[in-house]
């Protein structure tokens, strides 16, 4: 069962086998956790998105269309977990400038280097429009379509919110000294 | 500075995605033209350096996390299907029909039996549907908590039962609210939440906090794990248009467990 196709264990899941999730679970969990880390910057944050998009994804697997990829729709729900995740933050806590300021405190131990820092506060401080297609583009590896598929958005507009994205983020490394990018 | 459309033909040119005709007019452009080749040459290097940024793994504990937050299939399927498939084992290669009819009957005795002797907790150990939709049994302790605000009445209780607790909430809001469940992760796991099909509100979970969004009647039950035998506060807070409306506080004392 490790090796049957998305669709496949997605059918299994439906007939209550529940290990066919956690196959899912284990094959998605780390770009859903990556997407989510690239969104908020904080690794407790992203983490409690991730659970949060698999457990949505379990509750409503009846509504998947096998027509269309699993990770496409896995996505959309994580770019939605996401995108609410912050709003609720910044309801909640509308004087913690971290959410978007980019000045959110790092887990040392957590990063790897100054350019992963970088490119995280530069993200930070790009629009969420801007910073998912750049997430979705540039780390999660998926194309123009697939990206108009998960945002529901046309394929025009995410280039030319990717392409504007591109050309701010540039400036935001150069800001941040980094000049090689 | 270049115009739009030529800025475009550049990152596609980037990302591999020009056609042939595209692609000539890029070279054409590039050979010609300083500031599409300094701008060329930028996208290259920030596509480059994107590339280079490294993929976390996520914690190992992530995986068990998502799995315990999922749902256990109802009593009522654990239960009863079994009892199906064993009497469809022992008749196997007889009519079907008789298999059916006798596990029928089975139930129906089952049932009359629980009827006969009013004891709600047996029935709802066999069927799901029937008396109270938990399993768990003696209940040691109970906490409840009135809410009686012009937008929102209701009531929130914590019962201790073994080694589980269980919050249930039980709200009717004339407008949406966040109701928020905040408990000790180092004291209680999270394991599901019950509630009736048609009891509206979105349900987010996340650590140390559930965060029920919505208006209505609603009903919802959630279930933990004790972790120890310390005594556990539960705590909710009612928010409407981001505003503390309430909070409320329940605590259970150690358990005997």
């Amino acid at each position: 069962m490790k090796h049957e196709q998305d669709h496949v264990l997605v059918r299994h899941c439906l007939n209550g086998n529940q290990k066919a999730f956690e196959i899912l679970v284990d094959r998605y969990q780390k770009p859903v956790f990556n997407l989510a880390l690239r969104f908020t910057s904080d690794k407790q944050d992203a983490e409690d998105i991730a659970q949060s998009v698999f457990f949505k994804a379990f509750e409503k697997l009846n509504t998947f269309d096998p027509k269309f990829k699993f990770f496409s729709w896995l996505y959309k729900i994580a770019v939605n977990e996401s995108v609410n995740f912050l709003n609720r933050k910044k309801k909640f806590d509308p004087f913690d400038e971290n959410v978007h300021s980019g000045k959110h405190e790092q887990e040392e131990n957590f990063r790897d280097h100054e350019m992963t820092n970088s490119i995280d506060m530069a993200l930070l401080d790009l629009k969420p429009d801007y910073r998912i297609v750049v997430i979705l583009n540039h780390f999660q590896d998926l194309s123009y379509r697939e990206i108009g598929q998960i945002l529901d958005i046309r394929e025009n507009t995410v280039k030319s919110r990717l392409f504007s994205a591109r050309k701010k983020l540039k400036g935001l490394l150069l800001k941040r000294g980094i000049t090689h990018a | 500075m270049l115009e739009k459309r030529l800025f475009e033909l550049l990152n596609q040119e980037v990302d591999g995605t020009n056609s042939a005709k595209e692609h000539r007019e890029v070279q054409a452009l590039l050979s010609k033209n300083a500031d599409a080749r300094r701008t060329f040459d930028a996208l290259k290097e920030l596509s480059a350096f994107l590339k280079k940024a490294p993929q976390f793994e996520p914690p190992q504990s992530l995986k068990k996390r998502i799995l315990d937050s999922l749902p256990r299939p109802r009593p009522s399927e654990q239960k009863i299907f079994p009892l199906f498939a064993l009497v469809q084992k022992l008749t196997e290669g007889t009519n079907v029909r008789y298999a059916y009819t006798f596990a029928g009957g089975a139930v129906a005795g089952i049932l009359l039996f629980a009827f006969l002797t009013g004891s709600p907790s047996d029935t709802s150990s066999l069927v799901g549907a029937i008396g109270s939709d938990h399993t768990l049994t003696s209940t040691q302790a109970i906490r409840s908590a009135e809410i009686d605000l012009p937008e929102i009445q209701g009531t929130f209780t914590a019962e201790a039962a073994g080694d589980k607790v269980i919050a249930s909430a039980s709200l009717n809001a004339s407008q949406e609210l966040d109701f928020i469940v905040k408990f000790d992760q180092d004291k209680l796991q999270f394991e599901s939440f019950q509630t009736p099909d048609q009891s509206p509100g979105a349900l987010t979970i996340l650590s140390g906090r559930l965060e029920l969004r919505g208006s209505g009647a609603m009903v919802y039950k959630f279930i933990f794990s004790r972790k120890s035998a310390d005594a556990v506060a539960l705590n909710a807070d009612i928010m409407i248009d981001g505003a503390k409306r309430s909070d409320l506080s329940l605590t259970l004392e150690q358990s005997s467990h």
